[in-house]
């Protein structure tokens, strides 16, 4: 899993692609140690309660699809796996210095 | 798996189920030298490791999956263990008692 902020939503209609009912999409830029961006923004899989300007952990790949709830097998490549609500790195709380 | 160096910690209250409990840690990937070799990223820690130890980690579904007993399970980055020393070319780099050496 990457660190990640979550930097805005869309809405895509996937009629054609079955099990992504009520699964959100979600705009994120994957974050380093250090907070800052790292790589390029992507869009994310959501099912949690999260939204813009969370600090978030997510994962690619094939676990992506294994993330959602029920069916699984669906063509998503990254998915939100939790809201990170401390982060804490070298004695500092990355989450509430707002990186 | 990687040699990684465990530089943080993470609190999610809201995850998904498999997460649920599971302690979280932040790796940065190192080569035996130390020296970051790729992206930091949270691994579900399973051995009680903390910041500035240096572990092993697989970072692939099938194992993690073998590892948590979680068919299927979305894991993939798990720290299944602390590392005592690296040898490299006869000599010692690398030793949990003094840190890199040289």
């Amino acid at each position: 899993m990457y660190l990640g902020r979550i930097t805005g939503r869309l809405v895509a209609t996937t009629r054609t692609t079955p099990g992504l009912e009520g699964v959100r999409f979600q705009w994120l830029q994957p974050l380093d140690e250090k907070g800052k961006p790292m790589g390029r923004q992507l869009v994310a899989a959501v099912t949690l309660d999260v939204g813009p300007g969370d600090l978030v952990h997510f994962i690619d790949g094939r676990e992506a699809a294994l993330a959602l709830p029920g069916e699984t097998f669906v063509p998503i490549d990254a998915t939100v796996t939790g809201y990170v609500e401390q982060l804490a790195i070298g004695g500092r709380d990355l989450a509430r210095d707002e990186c | 798996m990687l040699i990684a160096q465990v530089v943080g910690t993470v609190v999610a209250p809201v995850q998904i189920p498999l997460l649920e409990g599971r302690s979280l840690l932040v790796v940065r990937p190192v080569d035996p030298h130390g020296k970051p070799t790729g992206k930091t990223r949270v691994a579900i820690d399973r051995i009680g490791a903390g910041e500035g130890d240096r572990v092993l980690v697989i970072d692939e579904g099938n194992s993690g999956r073998q590892l948590l007993d979680a068919p299927q399970g979305a894991v993939k980055t798990v720290i299944v263990g602390f590392i005592d020393a690296i040898e490299l070319g006869g000599r010692i780099v690398f030793d949990h008692r003094r840190g890199d050496i040289g």
